[in-house]
């Protein structure tokens, strides 16, 4: 392992819980990796399976999905569909050898900022543990 | 068990007859099955001259469509007034009822006639000589209960070969006097009302013979051949590469994907129209950029947008140019999708499709 690495991580959040709860954390002065680049959704639903893939095969080393926990969705079951999507997209990385611990789904209310730093460094941790992606200096995609 | 009726015919012979009988007594306004075109070749036709029913070639092993993505084009969600006869392969009806499902055409006012399936050869042999030299060969593979060693990929390695949801079922598999007769299994009250008036003997028995147990264990078997040669577990981003470098972007795979029923697909869309801008960042980010871009993408975007639907029909290998096993990992990546949701693509007409619905507690352990 490379101790200089740094991973680019890409965070789709969901507006109402997630991308609150990074917000809360910045209120609150607590640090969290900066290696996130936060994407902000309506809904954890609007996340594309393809926005998953997308973002993995232009070379994030880790993509991560925030969402309101289930039975809070502002639309009822944005993330309990964005559930069924991420499952699927984790089971095709499995079968094609494609190390799905790079994608991560977790459910963080607007309350949470404090579990939002946690899983961030979690997060991070996870992905430098795994290495580069390497995705991201592949020419013939 | 359900009812048979046992008709001294050989089997395509008895489809003609009951198809052609269907159209002069009435029961439907067409049949939509195999048939020669002018003695050239074959292909799917919707046809009401009960003269033409003679070119009817129901069981002809070759695929040159997925019948049941034909079939959704004509049976649209309008009402018809009057029933088509249709006879499909079991993983064309599959595709089908998947389609029915998700919403794209009506089951309503079909009679779906289908038949236990031996599989089909690549499409491209069609034009190896003369095709029908390789007819008598299934038709014997058939009687022994036997795949063909040249049959599809997919279709060496097909469990469902035994139709869901036919109203009649077709015994092909092991039935060693094929030649001389032919049973039907009828699953429904619409297949009944189809084999009114037919002369025969009336029966029971199970579609599920020793033969077919014989023939699915040699299925599992294969299948589980092909995926240990292609290595998946191990492939990563070099393996894929690997795999897919080779694809020449012509979409044929999706054209003829029985599930890929969207008329624009995302990946005809403006954005990915690239720009002189897009490729120069490529060019930083990644010193180089394969031409035409986003392979990888499309095949995987297929594979996480379909893939849970996938039934394995083998077309989209049948059609590639370049020869990549696209429906051996379709269907291992499907297979695993539909284990995650316990569901089979076409089988269950009232089991909504995994992403029609969303429970509220399932899937736990996918959020950390």
């Amino acid at each position: 392992m490379d101790a200089a690495f740094e991973p680019k991580l890409v965070g789709f959040l969901c507006r109402w819980c997630t991308y609150q709860a990074a917000d809360l954390a910045g209120v609150g002065r607590s640090r969290y990796p900066a290696n996130l680049v936060p994407i902000r959704v309506m809904c954890s639903g609007r996340v594309d399976p393809l926005f998953l893939v997308r973002a993995f095969l232009k070379g994030a080393d880790g993509v991560f999905v925030g969402g309101c926990h289930p039975g809070d969705c502002h639309y009822i079951e944005g993330n309990l569909r964005a559930r069924r999507r991420f499952g699927v997209v984790q089971t095709v990385f499995s079968v094609l050898g494609l190390e799905p611990k790079r994608l991560r789904l977790a459910w963080i209310s607007a309350s949470e900022g404090p579990k939002f730093t946690a899983q961030m460094k979690d997060f991070d941790a996870a992905v430098k543990k795994l290495g580069k992606n390497t995705a991201a200096a592949e020419v013939f995609l | 068990m359900p009812k048979t009726l046992t008709v001294n015919r050989g089997a395509s012979d008895a489809v003609r007859a009951l198809l052609r009988s269907l159209i002069e007594g009435g029961k439907v306004e067409g049949v939509f099955t195999l048939a020669r075109v002018n003695n050239k070749g074959v292909g799917y036709a919707l046809i009401r001259d009960p003269e033409k029913i003679e070119q009817a070639e129901p069981f002809y092993p070759w695929m040159p469509s997925s019948g049941g993505k034909q079939l959704s084009r004509l049976v649209s969600l309008s009402r018809r007034p009057r029933p088509l006869a249709v006879v499909l392969r079991p993983c064309e009806l599959r595709a089908f009822v998947e389609l029915v499902k998700l919403e794209q055409c009506r089951r309503d006012k079909l009679v779906l006639i289908s038949s236990t399936c031996g599989g089909v050869y690549p499409v491209e042999t069609l034009s190896d000589g003369n095709p029908d030299d390789r007819v008598p060969r299934y038709w014997n593979g058939l009687k022994a209960g036997e795949g063909q060693p040249d049959a599809r990929d997919s279709c060496r390695a097909c469990k469902h070969f035994i139709p869901y949801n036919a109203d009649l079922t077709v015994a092909l598999v092991g039935c060693g006097d094929l030649d001389e007769k032919c049973t039907f299994f009828v699953n429904s009250e619409a297949g009944q009302a189809c084999l009114e008036g037919q002369g025969g003997v009336w029966g029971q028995s199970a579609v599920e013979t020793e033969a077919t147990e014989k023939l699915a264990a040699a299925r599992d078997a294969e299948r589980e051949r092909q995926r240990e040669e292609l290595h998946l577990g191990s492939l990563g981003i070099e393996g894929l590469v690997g795999i897919f470098g080779k694809c020449v972007g012509c979409r044929s795979c999706r054209e003829v994907c029985p599930i890929c029923y969207c008329t624009l697909c995302d990946f005809d869309s403006a954005k990915y129209e690239n720009e002189p801008a897009w490729f120069a960042r490529e060019l930083n980010s990644r010193k180089g950029v394969r031409v035409p871009p986003a392979t990888l993408l499309f095949q995987m975007g297929r594979m996480v947008h379909m893939s849970v639907s996938c039934v394995g029909c083998g077309m989209c290998s049948d059609v590639c140019p370049v020869n990549i096993p696209v429906a051996t990992l379709f269907s291992s990546v499907g297979e695993a999708n539909q284990k995650l949701f316990d569901y089979v693509p076409g089988k269950d007409e009232s089991q909504k499709p995994p992403f029609v619905k969303a429970e509220l507690n399932e899937l736990e352990n996918l959020t950390v």
